[in-house]
């Protein structure tokens, strides 16, 4: 019996150990979650670059049979070759429209606009209110700039258009890094991960050809007026709660049955 | 198509893109505020036994009264689920089929009840007598009005609960919560979680079960001192041997305490306390990170740490009128101990065998 | 394989290089190549509708770099109404307004203070992530109720809300309350309205009910009698070593009484922040969207964030925090009870009790507790701005460095939120859109805290998920609208305390308190 050993083992205290020894729990069945996910991010972000051609095709086609059917006579879909030095290039969508400078009339119903929606904000709840009076505040800003600047406002439409496209495609390739690191670390589940980030690369693709074009159309039919807001609030911080609503969804599907 | 109509569609196009991420939210507030289940609301074990006990009472008392005259009773519930009940002198094993290892049924005994060895119940069990869960034998949950025993290696994976004394033998296993309403004895290599019982006993008691003899203390203990004279900065503190105490001992590295001391107050550490032999402290013990406490020992308040606690020899946490909480990751227990109120192991608690140490 | 990470680096490394050079904006003609059938030679004929099925099949658009662009028609001012259309010309599509010197050095200020800002959320967000990361890694220790403990005689604070009617059913509630604790060691110390009978016959009520373990606390109506200002006198009447204080809605102390007093049980635990939300009256979806950013606030909180929870408007932490301060400034006030005297950790380290008076100092007396978000009070925010200098200093311990982080960031980044979105939307009117796009981005991917703190979703959803309250998350979008709502709030607040600030400051009377216990029975 060595018992008096023992317990003069138990009185003592315990022996230092090394950073790894104390850190190895952590790992203890983490790994291979960690490699899953690992390989998980490569195949999407491998599997969307390589479909990027046909996305460029889905893209063109939708918008160019949308114009065509819209018979929008002086739309012009241009695809412009944004070149990454050293590397591989990209292409963005934007659509062309003639727009009528802003004139007087255009000012006095913005101004109206803003002033009504402040308004109007006044009877909807805490959380909406001020969002929405913000809002008022700056497109009445956006309004009373372009009368002092008349040229402070220098985007055309296919600017526009153009830079939410590039937007749209940067969230796109990104949309598996991202997820990795959001939606990965609190779900486990292999299938639901790969589903979740193929439903929102799904709806950001198909989105972006009736986005576009929706702007395009309210920009030609409310003047240049609107695009600050419109870039403000559905560019790419609609991206953003797009995707982060779709993100709230798919972290809240359930395991089993509710117990 | 007109291009006018096929404007109207783009439109309602735009809206169903602009809809369709929010639509789950939009569902989420329809539904309204739902009812906050926090972590700790969820049903507990305690929960889960007064849900079992109120089933057994209301839908199984009067089929425990028939079986006892008229023998076992099978059938299933409103919900498809199969249950066997047993009278005063039918062993479970007669109504079992030869050669089977699984069973999916609920079991009630009006008398004892014997669960064979390599059995795995997949259901709670329920017993008016006491229970026997054999070697080898798996049960989900078990409740008696008598004593409960578990067997060699058996192994409970939920909760068990017993109106008198519950014993676990040598390398069982308790998963979840065990609570008896007298006692709990554990034998050795005893893997546990939860444990709740005026008194629990690790492993087997020393037979001169008295107290060793308390030194002769010293009254007055002075903190250390710099070469400068200033206090130190009170990051480790060692008590010498023999000393009494009467204060609260706070400090942001380790603490350690010598044999045969006294500490009147609370011990707080932010890294380790190594606490020595014979050692009596009359209040709570915390620190985040491992705990030793050496042999002999007597703490009378609650012990909790982060990491890990190993109790030496004949320790004993709380007493039988003050009843406390002993509570950490992992709790490595030697035999002999014994603690009084709640054991609580967060990770892993095992009770030592001294014969060869892990 | 590993080829596409690197290329995903690349790309995100290009495009943040390319925003911030105006590379990838077409400006130049060897970045912008255009299909020469869609361009008219002549910038007056009627533009072509390109049909892509008409196009040969997938022929890359972009041609040779040397076919030139359109020319590039000037932006015409406002035209009349009446105006013929053929005069309107369509603005190119690039059209760079002539860079002057001062639009130069505008831009390039911009873009500067927008980089500095990017990177600051950046940080800020790999912050949460490590948090949550923390959290999920290694599990932290679940908040264990102790079965049995020597549990202390506690004091339970019911402060005066609401009408009468209210109070009086409250502490009517209270004396057929069941509690999770001994009830021998509860006492009751009601704050009300000597001049109010309805409230004083209840407070006689609950009196006759627990005898000998009501206290009541007598106080002046008048606008300081607000739980801050109360709680030295609600600590000197309190009987016990912690004093327990309901705030605003919180429910009655049932099932949560054993569950936050345990870890004062520890000797170095001084407050504890418990987990019973209080709802808000204003409407449900308020209630809703706190409950989830309240959780995320304690949920994946870690000590060195306890400088942040001081901070985020929680009237009881304030108070707490107060009353921490006027014990270390007046040693003689050192009889407060052991839990409410003390903010977290203060007994451990003496540093972090300097860190907080010099936070608090700045005007405790002129912060009414009326703002909601004191994070966005300017004062603090410079103060925690200075205190950033902390983290860089090696001399002090790491804990001081952590805290002063911690300050940093709890108080600083809505003013850094709100820099970055006005950066990206004066880069917008500069021509900057990409630069401008970035911005708007990160900050929109930075606001989803409800409580009008810069915070990212996955911190919300991990901790809601943690909390069980798992189909809330899907709530986090509208979480967008009451963060701006409670900056809103701040910024509103912030610049009216500013506007007051010129007037002389009127000698405020000090709180009338009755210090006496027991003096309307």
């Amino acid at each position: 019996m060595n018992t008096e050993e023992t317990i003069q083992v138990i009185a003592t205290a315990p022996p230092p150990r090394s950073l790894y020894q104390r850190h190895q729990h952590l790992l203890h069945g983490r790994l291979a979650q960690f490699l899953g996910a690992l390989l998980i991010v490569s195949s999407l972000s491998a599997l969307l670059w390589h479909l990027l051609p046909l996305i460029y095709r889905f893209w063109n086609h939708s918008l160019g049979q949308l114009i065509t059917n819209l018979a929008l006579e002086d739309a012009r879909l241009i695809t412009s070759t944004i070149i990454v030095p050293a590397w591989s290039n990209l292409e963005a969508a934007a659509i062309s429209l003639p727009l009528t400078p802003p004139n007087l009339a255009d000012l006095a119903s913005h101004m109206t606009g803003a002033g009504l929606l402040y308004l109007l904000a006044g009877y909807l709840h805490a959380p909406f209110r001020a969002p929405l009076r913000l809002l008022a505040v700056f497109h009445g800003a956006c309004v009373l700039f372009s009368l002092a600047l008349p040229d402070g406002l220098a985007y055309s439409v296919e600017d526009h258009t153009r830079t939410l496209s590039i937007f749209t495609q940067g969230l796109l390739l990104l949309l598996p890094a991202v997820m990795a690191c959001t939606h990965y670390i609190v779900e486990r589940s292999n299938e639901r991960r790969i589903l979740a980030t193929l439903l929102i690369a799904t709806y950001l693709i198909a989105a972006l050809p009736i986005k576009l074009l929706a702007h395009a159309l309210l920009i030609q039919a409310a003047s240049n007026l609107a695009m600050p807001t419109l870039f403000l609030v559905f560019g790419p911080a609609f991206d953003i709660l797009a995707v982060t609503a779709l993100y709230a969804w798919a972290v809240t599907w359930r395991h089993g049955p509710q117990y | 198509m007109t291009p006018d109509q096929f404007l109207l569609s783009f439109a309602g196009l735009a809206v169903l893109c602009l809809l369709l991420p929010v639509l789950p939210l939009l569902r989420t507030l329809s539904r309204g505020t739902p009812r906050a289940t926090p972590l700790e609301q969820l049903p507990e074990a305690p929960a889960r036994v007064d849900e079992f006990r109120r089933m057994v009472r209301e839908q199984f008392s009067h089929l425990l009264h028939l079986a006892r005259d008229s023998g076992p009773i099978r059938g299933a519930n409103e919900n498809g689920r199969p249950f066997i009940v047993l009278g005063v002198s039918n062993h479970l094993a007669e109504q079992l089929p030869p050669g089977s290892r699984r069973l999916r049924s609920l079991v009630l005994a009006a008398g004892h009840l014997d669960i064979p060895g390599e059995l795995i119940c997949d259901r709670e069990i329920f017993a008016e007598g006491r229970i026997n869960v054999a070697h080898n034998a798996l049960v989900k949950s078990a409740l008696s009005q008598r004593d409960i025993a578990i067997g060699r290696r058996a192994r409970v994976t939920r909760w068990v609960r017993t109106e008198r004394r519950l014993d676990v033998a040598e390398a069982g296993q308790l998963k979840g919560w065990a609570s008896a309403a007298q006692e709990i004895a554990l034998a050795r290599r005893v893997q546990f979680e939860q444990l709740l019982a005026p008194r629990i006993v690790f492993g087997r008691l020393p037979e001169d079960a008295q107290r060793p003899h308390q030194l002769d203390t010293v009254a007055r203990f002075d903190p250390p001192q710099r070469s400068n004279g200033q206090p130190g900065n009170g990051r480790n503190l060692k008590i010498p041997a023999g000393h009494t105490v009467k204060a609260d001992l706070l400090v942001s590295g380790r603490l350690v305490i010598g044999d045969g001391c006294r500490i009147i107050g609370d011990l707080r550490a932010d890294k380790s306390i190594v606490i020595g032999q014979n050692v009596i402290v009359e209040g709570a013990a915390y620190a985040d990170g491992p705990i030793s406490i050496g042999p002999g020992c007597q703490i009378n308040g609650p012990v909790y740490s982060r990491s890990e606690v190993q109790l030496g020899r004949c320790c004993e946490i709380g007493s039988p009128a003050h009843p406390s909480t002993l509570a950490a990751d992992t709790l490595l227990i030697s035999e002999g101990c014994i603690a009084h109120g709640s054991v609580w192991a967060l990770r892993r608690g095992e009770v030592l065998d001294e014969r060869s140490p892990a | 394989m590993p080829t596409q990470p690197i290329r995903l680096i690349c790309f995100t490394a290009a495009m943040l290089f390319a925003s911030s050079q105006g590379l990838a904006a077409p400006r130049e003609e060897k970045i912008l190549n255009l299909d020469p059938l869609l361009h008219a030679t002549d910038p007056d004929a009627p533009l072509p509708l390109i049909q892509f099925d008409l196009v040969e099949d997938d022929a890359p658009l972009a041609l040779s770099p040397a076919i030139p662009l359109a020319e590039q028609p000037t932006l015409q001012p406002y035209a009349l109404i009446n105006e013929p259309p053929s005069a309107v010309a369509p603005p190119a599509s690039s059209s760079p307004v002539p860079a002057t010197g001062l639009r130069a050095y505008l831009e390039t200020g911009l873009r500067a203070l927008w980089l500095l800002t990017a990177l600051l959320l950046g940080l800020h967000l790999l912050r949460e992530w490590s948090r949550v990361m923390r959290v999920r890694v290694r599990r932290p220790p679940r908040s264990i109720a102790m079965e049995h403990a020597p549990w202390p005689t506690i004091s339970i604070l019911i402060p005066a809300r609401g009408d009468a009617a209210a109070q009086s059913r409250q502490l009517d509630a209270l004396q057929c309350c069941f509690f999770d604790y001994p009830v021998e060691r509860i006492h009751f110390v009601p704050m009300f309205d000597p001049a109010d009978a309805e409230v004083i016959s209840a407070v006689a009520r609950l009196t006759q009910a627990f005898p000998e373990r009501v206290h009541p606390l007598p106080m002046m109506g008048g606008r300081n009698t607000t739980l801050a200002s109360a709680l030295h006198a609600a600590v000197a009447t309190s009987i016990g070593s912690a004093l327990i204080v309901l705030d605003q809605e919180a429910p009655l102390p049932q099932a949560w009484l054993r569950q936050s007093v345990t870890p004062l049980l520890d000797p170095a635990i001084g407050a504890v922040l418990s987990r019973a939300i209080p709802a808000q009256t204003e409407s449900a979806l308020g209630a809703r969207l706190a409950l989830l950013g309240d959780q995320a606030d304690t949920l994946i909180a870690t000590q060195s964030d306890a400088l942040s929870l001081l901070l985020c408007g929680k009237a009881r932490i304030r108070a707490l925090r107060r009353q921490a301060v006027k014990s270390l400034d007046t040693p003689d006030l050192q009889h407060a009870p052991d839990g409410a005297g003390i903010v977290l950790g203060l007994t451990r380290m003496g540093w972090q009790s300097r860190l907080l008076g010099e936070i608090v100092h700045c005007g405790a007396e002129d912060s009414p507790d009326l703002i909601k978000s004191p994070r966005m009070r300017i004062s603090i925010a410079w103060q925690s701005m200075r205190m950033a200098s902390l983290l860089l200093n090696p001399r002090i311990p790491l804990g001081a460095r952590l805290q002063g982080g911690a300050a940093f960031f709890s108080a600083a980044l809505p003013l850094i939120w709100l820099a970055s979105l006005l950066c990206g939307i004066a880069l917008y009117f500069v021509g900057a859109p990409l630069s401008a796009g970035l911005a708007m981005a990160l900050c929109a991917a930075t606001s989803f805290d409800p409580h009008g703190h810069p915070g990212p979703a996955f911190s919300m959803a991990a901790a809601a998920r943690m909390a069980g309250i798992r189909t809330e998350i899907r709530l986090l979008p509208l979480s967008s609208f009451s963060f701006v709502d409670r900056l809103v709030d701040g910024l509103r607040v912030l610049l009216c305390a500013r506007l007051e600030r010129p007037a002389p400051p009127a000698h405020q009377p000090p709180a009338i308190l009755e210090a006496k216990a027991g003096a309307s029975t």
